[in-house]
């Protein structure tokens, strides 16, 4: 009875957008990459990083504003090295992100040693105001960042169907053999979208930032891993992905819920109601790409360097 | 040649992730504190070096390892030890570090957290010339009830265990929050860490302590997870006290290290109460404290470096329960304004019934009654 009622109240709602925002943001930016035809798995690691700056900048530029700034430019800069590295050097995408992954997972650490003399935490920070708390439905409405990730969400689906950049973005991401005879400079096009990218994961790091008021290492928690699966199970397309972005909100509040509950606990054991928010997106991705052979739906040069099916150089 | 750059600049990535953090650790000089010179206590001859280990969550968690940073702190600054500390970033980085401040030639390792137990206990079997400390240790009870190493074989001489009796400081702040939840919604909260006996302790005692003096009151507790990450999870510990505010709690005590900040921002947003947990934790929401149930991590760590300073290193399981003063609540200037006599009467009647041997304070979740 308490948890029906818990349900229903505004503040599971609340609950539930705040673990969809970050998610959302992140899958943006990693739908705009593989659109453009590179495979982002490194969204955890730009979350991370993104996070980390985010920290960083609010702490000593005195605000979120400053910790924004920050997280959304390391996000883009970093992004703009892995488009670097895959793109024009054609190292292999899965390795060179799975290494970025690695590399913001460690480094984060390292560094939060010599600026905050801790490797597990930041200081708090008590810079960012009242105006970016997340705990009420309320504060959510108020919050800039949640306006912020509905039109960025929203913006790529706009710029992927009706701009000309988008549809560069796209043939690009389809046919860059084609694009490129038509006069469209892929890896640019490339360039560019995984470094804003880079910058929407960035900024999803932030908001896991600006929730707590501090960072600590191993916050996200796999999270760029989850928007990476809402982008394949949401077909690669900005509002379907969107929406899954959502029902995984949705599965992670749930669970949290659920604990809570010792009725729920005498059937499901803990333990496994706490893979819930991990196995129910595999699960949907199986059941998704079993009906819709979603290989179909993806961008057809994802993960393909652009130097291949041209004649040898 | 592309993909020759290509190659070079994916394997100098790697190099970086894999071992960025080596250099750092290299490159952090030992602490060395040197003794006051007017000390006439003053050992002589070269200082004692202490290495220790920091558990799940690391230094800045304003819990548990900040408790035995303190308690090190002090021995380097009172009893002029050279003290080096190290924090582990997963399972296997544990077991290096202890190893090499064991091959280093330190005198004393303390592996802070119950979570070096089977390591500690190995490595202290293989290298009998140095001394290990383990904070929480988690002992295995033998056939005749006495307590025997995690390896279930008897403790070595160079291996202490100090484990402390939370449940007994954590039904004091049970009967507070319940004290408090009676004049209201007759609910209260608790968050744990990881999910493993020696959390239960926490939630057993505080349960009781909140049956104790509110029978009709409900205790609504969760856990952020089953693995130890689950102490340095904020986020997750922020949603499951907003679920469990959501559900009527008026007080929330947590025992989840690091994660407990999660359940400081969840109260301080919604106007409610924390009991925090292993420091004093008053600061982490101010005026939302009820209070903190104390552990004496700091005081253990610094006991054992004197002992062993002092050549009075013995090993085997020391516990520390409310008599010993190894656990207690926080009742100073800071909550003064959230604690009335009353509250205060029968939370202290209590402590001294459970140090008189006349309340037990349950271990386990199977043994809370409830009257």
């Amino acid at each position: 009875m308490d948890l029906l009622l818990s349900l229903l109240s505004l503040s599971f709602l609340a609950a539930i957008v705040r673990s969809t925002v970050p998610l959302a943001l992140a899958a943006s930016g990693g739908l705009l990459s593989e659109r453009s035809g590179v495979i982002q798995i490194a969204l955890e690691g730009l979350m991370v990083s993104g996070a980390f700056a985010g920290a960083c900048g609010a702490y000593y530029g005195g605000g979120a504003l400053a910790g924004i700034a920050a997280g959304v430019s390391v996000g883009a800069l970093l992004g703009l090295g892995y488009a670097w590295i895959v793109v024009k050097l054609e190292a292999d995408q899965i390795v060179t992100g799975v290494a970025l992954n690695l590399l913001a997972e460690g480094l984060t650490r390292y560094l939060l040693k010599v600026v905050f003399g801790s490797a597990a935490n930041s200081k708090d920070l008590d810079q960012v105001s009242a105006l970016w708390s997340s705990s009420t439905v309320g504060d959510l409405l108020a919050n800039p960042l949640v306006w912020l990730c509905i039109l960025a969400a929203v913006g790529v689906h706009l710029a992927l169907s009706r701009s000309r950049a988008g549809l560069r973005l796209r043939a690009a991401g389809d046919h860059p053999a084609a694009a490129e005879a038509l006069g469209v400079n892929v890896a640019r096009v490339r360039l560019g979208a995984v470094a804003l990218g880079g910058a929407l994961a960035g900024l999803a790091g932030v908001w896991m930032v600006l929730a707590l008021r501090s960072f600590s290492s191993g916050m996200i928690g796999g999270r760029g891993y989850i928007a990476l699966a809402a982008v394949i199970f949401g077909a690669w397309r900005p509002l379907p992905v969107l929406g899954a972005t959502a029902l995984f909100g949705l599965f992670r509040a749930l669970e949290v819920e659920l604990r809570l509950s010792p009725a729920v606990l005498k059937v499901i054991p803990a333990g496994y109601l706490m893979t819930l928010p991990y196995v129910l997106p595999v699960l949907a991705l199986v059941l998704w790409s079993r009906r819709a052979r979603s290989r179909a739906t993806a961008p057809r040069a994802l993960g393909r360097p652009l130097s291949e099916g041209q004649s040898a150089r | 040649m592309r993909r020759l750059w290509a190659i070079a600049g994916g394997l100098a990535l790697l190099n970086v992730a894999l071992f960025g953090l080596g250099w750092g650790k290299r490159a952090a000089a030992p602490v060395v504190v040197r003794p006051p010179s007017d000390d006439a206590g003053a050992p002589v001859g070269p200082a004692l070096r202490v290495g220790l280990v920091f558990d799940v969550g690391g230094l800045g968690d304003k819990s548990f390892n900040d408790s035995a940073n303190r308690g090190l702190q002090r021995a380097a600054r009172e009893l002029g030890l050279r003290v080096e500390t190290r924090e582990p970033a997963g399972g296997a980085d544990r077991d290096a570090y202890m190893t090499r401040f064991a091959e280093d030639g330190a005198d004393l390792i303390i592996g802070v957290g119950f979570i070096f137990s089977d390591d500690i206990t190995r490595l202290a079997r293989a290298r009998p010339k140095t001394k290990f400390a383990c904070i929480d240790y988690a002992p295995r009870g033998g056939p005749n009830g006495e307590l025997l190493a995690s390896d279930g074989k008897p403790f070595p001489d160079n291996l202490v265990a100090l484990t402390f009796r939370e449940e007994e400081g954590s039904m004091l702040v049970g009967a507070l929050a319940g004290q408090r939840a009676a004049r209201g919604s007759k609910v209260v909260g608790f968050v744990g860490g990881m999910k493993i006996p020696l959390i239960e302790k926490f939630e057993a005692g505080y349960t009781q302590g909140v049956y104790s003096v509110c029978p009709a009151c409900k205790v609504v507790s969760a856990y952020a997870g089953s693995e130890p990450r689950a102490f340095a999870d904020p986020t997750m510990g922020r949603e499951l006290a907003m679920a469990e505010l959501r559900q009527g709690a008026e007080v929330i005590f947590h025992a989840s290290g690091k994660t407990g900040e999660g359940v400081f921002r969840a109260v301080s947003e919604a106007g409610k109460l924390a009991i925090g947990v292993d420091s004093d934790q008053a600061d982490e929401a101010p005026g939302r404290v009820l209070t903190s149930m104390v552990k004496g991590v700091d005081e253990a760590v610094f006991l054992i470096a004197a002992d062993t300073q002092a050549g009075r290193f013995t090993g085997g399981v020391r516990q520390l329960g409310l008599r010993e003063k190894g656990v207690s609540w926080i009742d100073d200037a800071r909550n003064q304004a959230l604690v009335s006599p009353a509250d205060r009467a029968v939370v202290e009647a209590l402590r001294g019934r459970i140090i008189a041997g006349e309340v037990r304070a349950p271990t386990s979740m199977a043994e809370v009654v409830r009257p």
